[in-house]
């Protein structure tokens, strides 16, 4: 199963990538939210992790461009943030999400969190 | 009819001046009167007696040698003087010697009395005059004259008076007319103006000065009352005007100040979200590096990546207890700052109560346990369902057990649950140091945990109860605390079965 992460820092996504790839899943990553909608045109990965505080195009505004995208308007995208304000929840999922994981990740539950989403 | 009293002074003046001027016109004619009837019988008297006087001197010879027939001839000669009405002539022995009677039919009886006075009498003058010759007196010559033109003369004076007052009475209303004005003009001119000065508020007109009678010094007056309510009138017409200039001017003063106030709340409006968005960033740059620190820590101590020995599973767990703290501290900072801001809202749902109150006490059992403390909980209620914020119920329960265990060092903490009218009521209650009564006011302020010694043994951001109260408080319900140093305390928390 082919999952694709956008992700700006660095090491959470050496994370990510790690923990995905030690259950088996291969992943895209991606570092821009531009680089993401990119790669999710051409790789067409089969669900997205996305982390919404990314600098210049944000994670909503990355949804939905994601969904305007052929082929990619039912796969799962995931919002993995930081719990900060009150509404950011709701705001991902109007922008498109139908995931939702908090940050700091869980790394004993995240595999689980991530499989209900799936 | 108006009495006298109610009459205009105009009214008044001509009646007095009218009256008056009758009064002494009628006073002068009657003294005129009189004085004319006076001189008339006076007139008419001595007339009498210049009349007796030449019958007398004729009346010597016929007296002095006894004829009688001469006498009579004498007499019948007052034929000529028509008031004459009866005549007789007494002789010495005052015996009646001839008499004389202009009508025949009415004879007047001729009587010799003592009285010799001459007089008038009822309507008729009687004369009395000797008949003297040489010194010698020969009898009296009587005379009985009418005085009836003298009455005659009394009427037709009246008459002419009462004629002449008639025609007088016209003048003398009209020089009453006149002369009225002069003191009734100044007044009703001073009534005008004091009635179009009453209307009109004007205070700037004066009367013209007039002379130095009572009128005048009334005018004087009146000027001088007048100068003085001017004088008032422009002074309260000052202040009224400084009054509305103030009560303008405080108008734009409390506008200016209202739209100071504005710029101000504006600005700290926009503070406050430059606040928030300060506090959404940077809880998300705290949290993205304390992400990889949890995550990384939690894939090693899994030993995926490899087998670790005890003392690195050991240290490896320390560091990530430590980022755990890290990050409940970055959590309460962020949660008080949000309410503070009035950012944060309440997921209000229905939940099961016993169900969460048990699910705690399981999460913190085994911190009790650690620490060998007894966790004991018991539900006193048959309510099972409450609509409320489940997990901000949760997080104040989990803050107030966690505190419970963590400031007690023998003994229990009990969870306690009950309801009573529409609320329920959940008590936490330890066996541990207790809180001290001057620490009590400032427990549920933001950064006040207890003892600053302790602080370093029971870590914690001590902005645990001051969100406690915060949340309770917006989901109207309330939180307490009682406690005796030593020996433990309590903490009760209520909130509505239903929001």
């Amino acid at each position: 199963m082919k999952i694709q992460i956008i992700e700006d820092n660095i090491q959470n996504m050496y994370m990510l990538t790690y923990l995905l790839e030690s259950h088996d899943y291969t992943v895209i990553q991606s570092f821009t939210g531009k680089d993401g909608i990119e790669k999710a045109r051409s790789e067409m990965p089969d669900a997205i992790l996305l982390d919404i505080q990314l600098p210049e195009m944000d994670g909503y505004a990355v949804a939905r461009a994601l969904r305007a995208i052929e082929g990619l308007k039912r796969i799962p995208i995931i919002a993995v943030t930081s719990y900060a304000m009150t509404g950011d929840k709701e705001k991902a999922f109007e922008s498109g999400a139908t995931g939702y994981i908090e940050k700091p990740i869980d790394p004993d539950t995240f595999i689980t969190q991530m499989k209900t989403y799936l | 009819m108006r009495s006298f009293k109610d009459q205009t002074i105009k009214t008044k003046l001509v009646v007095i001046i009218t009256f008056a001027g009758i009064i002494s016109l009628v006073a002068g004619l009657v003294t005129y009167l009189v004085f004319d009837m006076l001189s008339i019988k006076q007139e008419m008297k001595k007339n009498a007696i210049l009349n007796a006087n030449l019958v007398a001197q004729y009346s010597v010879v016929p007296l002095l040698f006894d004829y009688k027939d001469e006498a009579r001839d004498v007499l019948a000669k007052l034929d000529a003087i028509p008031s004459v009405l009866d005549a007789c002539i007494f002789n010495a022995n005052n015996e009646i010697f001839a008499s004389y009677h202009r009508n025949p039919d009415e004879k007047y009886s001729f009587q010799q009395n003592s009285k010799t006075k001459n007089g008038y009498s009822k309507g008729f003058l009687y004369i009395y005059h000797p008949v003297n010759y040489e010194g010698k007196n020969f009898g009296t010559l009587f005379f009985r004259i009418s005085a009836a033109a003298v009455n005659e003369k009394l009427v037709n004076n009246l008459l002419v008076m009462v004629i002449l007052i008639l025609i007088l009475i016209f003048p003398v209303i009209i020089i009453a007319n006149r002369l009225q004005k002069v003191i009734s003009s100044p007044v009703l001119k001073l009534a005008e103006l004091t009635a179009s000065i009453s209307q009109n508020q004007d205070f700037t007109i004066q009367l013209e000065a007039q002379g130095n009678d009572e009128v005048g010094i009334l005018y004087n007056q009146f000027n001088k009352m007048l100068s003085q309510l001017l004088k008032w009138k422009n002074e309260r017409d000052h202040a009224e005007k400084e009054l509305i200039f103030n009560s303008d001017h405080l108008e734009e003063l409390v506008k200016m100040r209202t739209a100071e106030l504005e710029r101000e709340k504006e600005n700290a409006q926009s503070a406050d979200k430059l606040k928030s968005a300060f506090l959404a960033t940077m809880s998300h740059e705290l949290r993205t590096p304390l992400n990889s620190i949890i995550g990384f820590t939690g894939i090693l101590m899994q030993e995926h990546p490899g087998p670790l020995n005890s003392e690195q599973k050991k240290q490896l767990g320390m560091a990530q207890q430590s980022a755990r703290h890290l990050l409940s501290l970055i959590n309460d900072i962020l949660d008080i700052s949000k309410i503070e801001a009035g950012q944060l809202q309440m997921n209000i749902h229905t939940f099961n109560l016993p169900d969460l109150i048990n699910k705690v006490s399981e999460t913190m059992n085994p911190f009790a346990e650690k620490k060998n403390l007894r966790l004991i909980t018991s539900i006193n209620t048959d309510i099972q369902d409450i609509t409320s914020d489940k997990l901000r119920i949760q997080q104040i329960l989990l803050n107030l057990v966690n505190n419970a265990i963590k400031f007690t060092e023998s003994g229990s903490v009990s969870i306690e649950c009950s309801d009573s009218d529409q609320s329920f009521t959940v008590r936490i209650i330890d066996t541990g140091i207790g809180i001290e009564e001057k620490q009590m006011d400032n427990l549920f302020k933001p950064f006040s945990q207890i003892d600053t010694g302790l602080s370093r043994k029971h870590e914690g951001s001590g902005l645990g109860l001051s969100i406690c109260k915060k949340l309770l408080e917006l989901l109207n319900g309330s939180i307490e605390v009682e406690s005796e140093s030593g020996k433990g305390s309590t903490f009760t928390v209520k909130f509505p079965i239903s929001n």
